[in-house]
């Protein structure tokens, strides 16, 4: 399917001259921002800030943050409409050399350069409805690859943490991370996620944040300071609770098969295959778990790996 | 590169079939003398030094592998079969 055949009435985006919808900006703290979002319309500013809450400032004198996100006006009748009964949302994502074209419902978006840190997003909603969804989903793409940029992953991940430290449980869509965090969470754990975290490169052990962009859970606040690593997990559905190490190959493969929009950007390629090497590596051993589970058995076995955390928190 | 030798096995990024390949410690040597210099007798030449295997049987397996390779689209054919005096490279 041609890019953009789904969503967009041209079947491309829109003119980038086109207007801002305002004078308005604010900049988020996401994990490897602050992110610029500026043109808004004082009503498109107002769901950003209800939509990211304490994440969400006013952007710093002088402007010039990267990543920038520019919002623009698209033209009337530049999207076409989609029934969306039973329909599994997804973006269209068309990677180039030098930029990344975005089409979604409601959206139309460029990325441009070689680490994909400027963008311009095309809407057609001055702020009343889907605008603070439209900007999240060119949000996380700026995330991803922001990220990866420092080294970093996005990872199709639930983060969970407990006494200091934090467990990351991997899976495709329907992998049971939302059913593990809500188990975590009746336990007295705190979810970072559970769908979406970032991992990233220390001088040690990586640090897990929470990222706002959740499945069927609140997520902490984005301004929570990062966490220790305690656990990769790949998350499988099984009738018994087992956790077995993964070799070596295994888990980075399997990192690499979570880490969604730079996983498909050939343009990108090497700087993942370094960054997932490098964070497996670095990981506490084996690397990566699989976690193979019962729906209420998956947060009982993870925690064992937090025990020391645990121990330490009691011991302080 | 598209491919990493960890923990001496072979992991393969395949972004156009979206998938993830892990090829085991044989697959993971053809893959890294697969430079797009070396043809396949040299490739078998390699091979046959390090193992200790008839070169008979080190020849049949690498070019059952290749095959397996270029089925995948892992690799591609650069002149002539994998068997032949073509080169392949990832």
């Amino acid at each position: 399917m041609r890019f953009g055949e789904r969503f967009l009435t041209t079947g491309d985006l829109p003119e980038p001259a086109a207007p801002a919808w305002g004078d308005a900006a604010v900049a988020l703290e996401l994990p490897g921002g602050p992110y610029l979002v500026a043109g808004l319309a004082p009503a498109q500013a107002a769901a950003l800030a209800r939509r990211f809450g304490a994440g969400c400032a006013q952007p710093p004198r002088g402007g010039g943050a990267t990543p920038h996100l520019a919002v623009r006006r698209a033209p009337a009748g530049a999207f076409l409409a989609v029934d969306t009964r039973g329909w599994e949302y997804t973006l269209d994502l068309a990677p180039g050399a030098g930029e990344l074209r975005l089409a979604g419902l409601g959206l139309a978006a460029r990325v441009s350069g070689a680490r994909r840190e400027r963008a311009v997003l095309w809407v057609a909603d001055e702020g009343d409805g889907t605008f603070a969804g439209s900007c999240e989903n060119v949000l996380r793409v700026l995330v991803a690859h922001r990220l990866l940029t420092l080294g970093g992953l996005m990872l199709h991940a639930a983060g969970v943490a407990e006494g200091g430290a934090a467990v990351v449980a991997m899976g495709r869509s329907g992998a049971g991370k939302s059913t593990f965090a809500r188990c975590a969470a009746a336990r007295g754990a705190e979810v970072l996620s559970d769908d979406l975290v970032a991992l990233l490169p220390t001088s040690g052990v990586p640090r897990v944040a929470a990222l706002p962009f959740t499945g069927d859970l609140p997520a902490a606040p984005p301004a929570a300071r990062p966490v220790p690593l305690a656990g990769l997990l790949r998350l499988e559905q099984h009738p018994a609770d087992t956790l077995q190490a993964l070799g070596a190959a295994e888990g980075l493969a399997t990192l690499l098969a979570c880490t969604p929009v730079v996983n498909v950007d050939p343009w990108r390629r090497d700087d993942l295959l370094a960054a997932a090497t490098a964070l497996r590596a670095a990981a506490p051993a084996p690397g990566v778990w699989a976690l193979r589970c019962t729906p209420s058995g998956g947060w009982r076995l993870a925690a064992t790996l937090l025990a020391p955390a645990r121990s330490a928190a009691l011991a302080c | 590169m598209r491919f990493r030798v960890v923990g001496g096995e072979g992991v393969v990024l395949r972004q156009e079939a979206r998938e993830v390949l892990v090829v085991n410690e044989t697959g993971a040597r053809v893959l890294e003398l697969l430079d797009g210099r070396r043809d396949v007798a040299a490739v078998h030449a390699v091979l046959a030094a390090e193992r200790d295997g008839a070169p008979e049987a080190v020849r049949r397996d690498l070019e059952g592998f290749l095959d397996e390779l270029v089925g995948a689209g892992v690799v591609e054919q650069v002149g002539g079969s994998p068997g032949g005096g073509g080169g392949s490279r990832p």
